[in-house]
């Protein structure tokens, strides 16, 4: 930035979504996002509408992940479209994206909900540790599947194979960073500097930005 | 912000803190603006991780029933999520109350149970209002119509009070189970810790409630249109009752009710038509037991207590001794 004043003056200012180079189908769901999420804030019910068409499938998938009980992941995903109903007036686009609130929300929702019900009773035994730890491993597998996940994929694969374990379990598995120490028999302390040493990698290897 | 905190932003950003820690590492991000953007730039991240999973759309009739909801259901105002502004901050707050008290949070900063820390697992509320909920929820404010009988405590109250409350014990011990069917995931240092031994204790001592009567408490403390009745009983003692129409659950328990002769017994029940119809809601045989009822609570309906005969009654055969709206 700082060594090219004169391109920048010349040249149209190039879109946030341009220069984050990955123009997917997850950058017009990003543009319509964040247009949708104020009408929302107005009490449209119409956006809303749209918005739950853009958005149910990628966070349906998600807290299918994290809650596997199908009826269940029904409940919280209305809860959590009721969530967004709610809060999008005081979702404020300076403090991030659209997506990532909402992803958020959902994913809050989701993991509070296998702390606090019976789910957690079911997959709390050994072999519901196996078959999710299973699962988690597919992620890489069906990533590959779509070109949107090929990218999350590429970032998973260049983590360490702690950091990523960890991260895998902590997201997508839903379990608290004490409980992932306990998986991955590691102190306490080591999981939590896992965790963010892993997510320091992910969000430059995906183009996070600040 | 001490290292060791500084080192939870990933962990804030991935969900995977417990609700005690979860509210420490927000108030320190007030005052450590790197931090919160270390964590705020982590949840965008995260929220790219979700994008790797399979879309998969919901059944079409989930739409359908969630737009009806949203119909009805009021949306929150703009204020609180702003960092603390102190003066203009609370102005519109007179009409509800005390609701957003920790304004001072980054990114979208999860307002949560903070004071409720006695088990992580107990951390099913909104990520961003939980206190707020019952105060502008979407259902009617039963609990307006009702305060002459009894006492009622809107959840977001209840669930600050719940230290106190006298459904601690029950619902811990419901919570606890959870951990210790998983006590292998959990270290050594976190089951030592004196209150999850209190919560063991008060396990044991419960004599663990059903499958069903946890779930139904778990399900009540999560469903948003819960509430907390005390209803004074005309013969002494109290009824505790925590309902939501939602789950269609019921969890009473007496308090001091007084010992009845051995050939009668405490009988519950609910109370619709304008005092028509009585459908029975369980028996109370002995002091301070809980009764957990799974029913339909039609709106404008009424609990009450009777007194029956042993082994209760079909349709009420006394006047009730206690009874409120719900």
């Amino acid at each position: 930035m700082a060594h090219d004043p004169p391109e920048a003056t010349a040249e149209p200012r190039r879109t946030p979504e341009a220069r984050s180079g990955r123009g997917t189908a997850a950058d017009a769901a990003a543009v319509s996002l964040a247009a949708l999420l104020p009408r929302v804030a107005a009490g449209d019910e119409e956006a809303f509408s749209r918005l739950y068409d853009d958005v149910s499938p990628l966070l349906f998938g998600l807290i299918k992940r994290v809650v596997r009980d199908v009826s269940i992941s029904e409940e919280v995903l209305q809860e959590v479209f009721v969530e967004i109903w709610k809060q999008a007036p005081r979702f404020e686009a300076r403090r991030g994206s659209a997506h990532g609130w909402i992803c958020t929300i959902a994913h809050r929702r989701a993991v509070d909900t296998v702390r606090s019900t019976d789910a957690a009773r079911r997959r709390d035994s050994e072999e519901g540790l196996r078959a999710i730890e299973e699962k988690v491993v597919d992620v890489q597998e069906e990533g590959i599947l779509r070109v949107e996940s090929e990218r999350v994929a590429t970032a998973l694969r260049a983590l360490a194979p702690l950091q990523a374990d960890a991260i895998r379990l902590a997201y997508f598995g839903g379990y608290s960073h004490r409980e992932v120490a306990g998986l991955l028999d590691i102190p306490v302390g080591t999981a939590k500097t896992r965790i963010r040493d892993g997510m320091i990698v992910l969000r430059d290897s995906l183009g996070v930005t600040s | 912000m001490n290292e060791q905190d500084r080192d939870l932003t990933g962990a804030w950003a991935l969900n995977a803190l417990d609700a005690e820690e979860r509210a420490r590492i927000e108030e320190l991000f007030a005052q450590d603006p790197e931090a919160a953007g270390e964590a705020r730039s982590f949840e965008e991240t995260a929220a790219e991780l979700s994008a790797g999973l399979e879309p998969e759309a919901p059944r079409p009739e989930l739409k359908s029933s969630l737009m009806a909801r949203i119909a009805r259901t009021p949306q929150h105002s703009v204020e609180s999520s702003e960092p603390a502004v102190p003066a203009e901050v609370t102005q519109d707050d007179s009409a509800t109350g005390p609701t957003h008290r920790r304004a001072d949070v980054p990114p979208h900063v999860p307002e949560n149970e903070d004071e409720n820390v006695d088990d992580d697992r107990h951390q099913h509320d909104d990520p961003h209002e939980g206190r707020a909920e019952n105060e502008d929820g979407d259902e009617t404010r039963d609990e307006d119509r009702v305060e002459d009988q009894a006492t009622v405590i809107p959840l977001d109250r209840y669930r600050s009070s719940v230290r106190r409350s006298r459904w601690l014990a029950v619902a811990a011990a419901a919570l606890m189970v959870t951990s210790v069917a998983g006590v292998g995931l959990w270290s050594a240092e976190r089951a030592a810790q004196d209150e999850d031994r209190a919560t063991i204790e008060a396990l044991q001592s419960q004599q663990a409630a059903s499958d069903e009567e946890r779930q139904m408490i778990s399900a009540l403390l999560t469903a948003e249109d819960t509430s907390q009745l005390t209803i004074p009983s005309e013969t002494g003692g109290t009824l505790h009752v925590m309902y939501s129409r939602d789950q269609q659950s019921m969890i009473v328990q007496g308090a001091d009710l007084p010992d009845l002769p051995s050939d009668s017994t405490y009988q519950l029940w609910i109370i619709g038509d304008g005092g028509d119809s009585f459908e029975d809601a369980g028996l109370i045989t002995e002091p301070g037991q809980t009764v957990m009822a799974h029913e339909e609570l039609p709106p404008e309906s009424l609990i009450g207590l009777t007194v029956e005969p042993a082994g209760g009654s079909e349709q009420p055969t006394t006047d009730p001794i206690a009874s409120s709206e719900l």
